[in-house]
């Protein structure tokens, strides 16, 4: 993938271009051995390959390279344009614009920057004490709010501490993406395709509480202690310079006196009403997962007419439309994968494969996935894979395509979004490149730890699963 | 006579004797200009002299001359209406006394010079070679000595001075004006700010090699961090509060704590360009010029705008 500044010669763009038609249509052609014979699945499949070579390889025109793959799916009536619509999951995109805005909403308040000041105020601070607190608010925060937002905030807190005491940023910066990767499984909040799944599974946010958070947890706790040993020259140095900071009297950064409540109150509110929703929509007599995707909107709603002269600003610049406009046609492109049969297809070859038992497909689901997350977005993934879950129709199998998708991640440095934001701040900020190999040392002991763990913790959890999803 | 210039290499390639001119200590120096002005219309035909002095559009001249040495002055226009650069000289043997701002002193050599408008290099490259022989006294004597149009063409002729090929960061650096040495605390140099006016002060260990800088832009950036300016809500700082830790610590905080060492450096040898690319990429507005590892100067964005553009 280039880089996010980057730009690509025409040699470039010739060769990879190639690489992305060729590798399209051998997928294609190779589909035909797989039982599909019909145009329409092959156009479909060839399309969706597509557009994930084009994250691989053209990441700058993945958006562009989705509209043309959108336009040829629509033009060559492998989708009607209700179905396009239908397949798009505008309740999804609402949900993510919704919490997008309320995000902005919050960071205007001042809610995060009274969370960094709580941490630089801290009066005994230490290297180990720092990357406990890096690790719990990067999950946290991934886990309430997104996991954009969270590493955005959490590398200012991290950026003013290593500025402050002149240290390399980079194992934090790390330490820190590891952390949010992990906790933006915890909830259905925190990652894209935990919002996908849980509409697509029909879970709500309490089966996440129940079923994703404890692994969650598990996996960061461990991941904690991974880390902590890892880095433990560069915890050395942070704690020998935060005491001589400590003995000059110096704090880490200017404190002053912050009004959060009101960006507290209203975080705590709409994290209540979205953990609720299972509850009032059962009361209400409404339609599952209606609340959910209401309830961020309704409250960026009430907000912009609070802050009416900042609403334009919430929607232009704090809502990612590049982002939501790409998801809009990958599950566009997916759904176009479910309604020519391709992933029926591809079930029913993936169980005579592998059979039918979730112990034997728990982890197949979660490491494939984990390794496709690795290189690939993991939404691209998820989507693709959610069809086949669908399919087959047991419940743990979800869970293994969540943490598949969210701790691979952690593998390579382009394996998700929060990594790529991370990496992009650190450039323009320091003008200092993580090698491949720099990222991969720990990501890949750090992703196949969890990938571990978060099996071992499924089989446990399976025999209390129900057997299907859903309420 | 005349040669084509397009690829000049020798200062003599780019006048005659045609374009030697000796003038009467009476004349002034504005008159003495126009005439070389209209000596270069009329032998060369580079446009409407009047339109040249009245700053046409797509001429531009812009300030006083220059004074070289302190026995010359240049004048430059950039012009649309030429393709070459050309010179002409006028000779006072008595010398005109000139008020350079700072100090009166005598000038002898009045140095007009047109470029095409599209060539900042030229300007500086000739400039350079200018500098050359009027700092030469050897030059100086001699040429007022046999101030005729004749013998000085011979002179620059056999001195064969050439025209750099491109401009040197050394052209266009000025020196140093004040550095600060970094066991030193922010409360000086916020002091030698505020004496200084200067928005940056290199930072020099104790060999005086350059280690980095402080700027005032740091300084805010460390008052007013990233999580403080997230707020909309201008009420937690509007008595700046943030500055107030900086105040109370300013004593015991050493320059180390807010110094920035990825700065711009280039050496007196470098191409000038080079210090305009590291500017550039950094977005910096000053580059620190080395000779080994000491500050040797320092070019500003604005120095290396106005001489690639204006002077």
């Amino acid at each position: 993938m280039q880089n996010n500044d980057g730009k690509l010669t025409f040699a470039q763009i010739g060769i990879r271009g190639a690489i992305m038609v060729a590798a399209s249509m051998l997928v294609g052609y190779l589909s035909g051995y797989s039982g599909m014979h019909n145009a329409k699945q092959i156009l479909a499949i060839s399309i969706f390959t597509l557009i994930i070579s084009a994250t691989l390889l053209f990441w700058n025109f993945r958006l562009a390279i989705a509209f043309i793959g959108m336009a040829i799916i629509l033009g060559g009536k492998v989708l009607t344009l209700e179905q396009f619509i239908s397949s798009a999951e505008l309740d999804i995109i609402l949900f993510l614009i919704g919490m997008m805005t309320l995000v902005g909403v919050l960071k205007d308040l001042g809610l995060f920057s009274w969370i960094i000041q709580l941490v630089i105020g801290m009066e005994h601070m230490t290297g180990r004490l720092f990357i406990i607190t890096v690790i719990i608010i990067s999950a946290l925060m991934a886990s309430i709010v997104d996991e954009v937002t969270s590493i955005v905030f959490m590398l200012a807190l991290i950026f003013q501490v290593c500025d402050t005491l002149k240290v390399k940023p980079t194992p934090y910066v790390i330490i820190s993406v590891l952390a949010t990767n992990i906790g933006s499984s915890g909830t259905m909040l925190g990652n894209p395709i935990g919002i996908l799944i849980g509409t697509k599974a029909g879970f709500s946010f309490v089966d996440f509480l129940v079923w994703a958070t404890p692994v969650m947890l598990v996996s960061l706790i461990l991941t904690l202690i991974l880390v902590i040993f890892w880095f433990k020259k560069d915890i050395q140095v942070l704690s020998e310079r935060l005491e001589s900071r400590r003995r000059m009297q110096a704090g880490l950064g200017p404190l002053v006196e912050i009004p959060y409540k009101k960006g507290l109150a209203i975080l705590i509110s709409a994290i209540t009403l979205i953990a609720l929703h299972h509850t009032l929509e059962q009361k209400l007599g409404i339609e599952k997962n209606t609340l959910l995707i209401v309830a961020p909107l309704a409250i960026s709603g009430l907000l912009m007419i609070w802050k009416n002269e900042r609403a334009r600003h919430y929607i232009e610049s704090e809502v990612e439309w590049w982002t939501l406009m790409f998801f809009m046609m990958l599950f566009a492109v997916a759904g176009s994968l479910e309604k020519t049969g391709v992933t029926e297809q591809i079930a029913n070859n993936f169980t005579n494969t592998f059979g039918e038992n979730p112990y034997v497909l728990t982890p197949v689901i979660l490491f494939m996935s984990a390794i496709g997350s690795a290189f690939v977005d993991n939404i691209v993934f998820v989507a693709a894979f959610i069809p086949v879950v669908n399919e087959i129709g047991a419940t743990p199998l979800w869970w293994a395509l969540l943490f598949g998708g969210c701790f691979g991640g952690n593998i390579t440095m382009i394996g998700s979004t929060a990594n790529i934001v991370a990496l992009g701040m650190m450039e323009k900020r320091y003008r200092q490149h993580i090698t491949f190999l720099e990222w991969f040392r720990i990501g890949i002991v750090v992703g196949i730890f969890t990938c571990i763990i978060a099996t071992l913790l499924l089989y446990l959890l399976i025999p209390l699963m129900p057997a299907t999803a859903g309420y | 006579m005349f040669r084509d210039n397009t690829d000049i290499t020798t200062f003599a390639s780019l006048l005659s004797t045609d374009n030697i001119v000796l003038f009467e200590k009476t004349s002034g120096v504005a008159d003495i200009f126009a005439e070389l002005l209209k000596n270069l219309a009329l032998t060369y035909g580079i446009g409407n002299v009047k339109q040249i002095l009245s700053g046409a559009p797509g001429n531009n001249n812009h300030g006083l001359p220059k004074p070289l040495n302190g026995c010359a002055l240049l004048q430059h226009f950039r012009l649309t209406t030429t393709d070459h650069t050309r010179i002409a000289i006028g000779i006072v043997r008595e010398g005109i006394e000139y008020n350079t701002g700072k100090t009166k002193t005598k000038i002898h050599f009045f140095f007009l010079l047109a470029t095409p408008r599209g060539r900042p290099d030229l300007y500086l490259r000739v400039l350079k070679t200018i500098v050359g022989f009027t700092g030469d006294s050897a030059f100086v004597d001699f040429a007022l000595k046999e101030a005729t149009p004749e013998a000085i063409y011979k002179l620059l002729e056999k001195t064969g001075e050439n025209i750099p090929g491109y401009v040197l960061v050394s052209d266009i650096m000025q020196k140093p004006e004040h550095l600060i040495r970094e066991g030193h605390n922010l409360k000086e140099a916020v002091d030698m700010f505020t004496r200084t006016g200067s928005l940056f002060i290199p930072v020099v260990d104790k060999d005086g090699d350059l280690i980095g800088e402080v700027t005032l832009q740091e300084l805010m950036r460390v008052c007013l961090p990233r999580y403080i300016l997230w707020m909309d809500d201008f009420q937690p700082i509007l008595n700046f509060e943030p500055f107030r830790n900086m105040l109370f610590n300013e004593d015991n905080t050493w320059l180390e704590e807010i110094m920035i060492y990825d700065i711009v450096k280039v050496h007196a040898g470098d191409p000038a360009i080079k210090a305009g690319v590291g500017m550039t990429k950094l977005s910096v507005d000053h580059a620190y010029v080395l000779e080994d590892k000491k500050l040797a100067g320092i070019v500003t964005l604005q120095q290396f705008v106005y001489k690639v553009l204006r002077e």
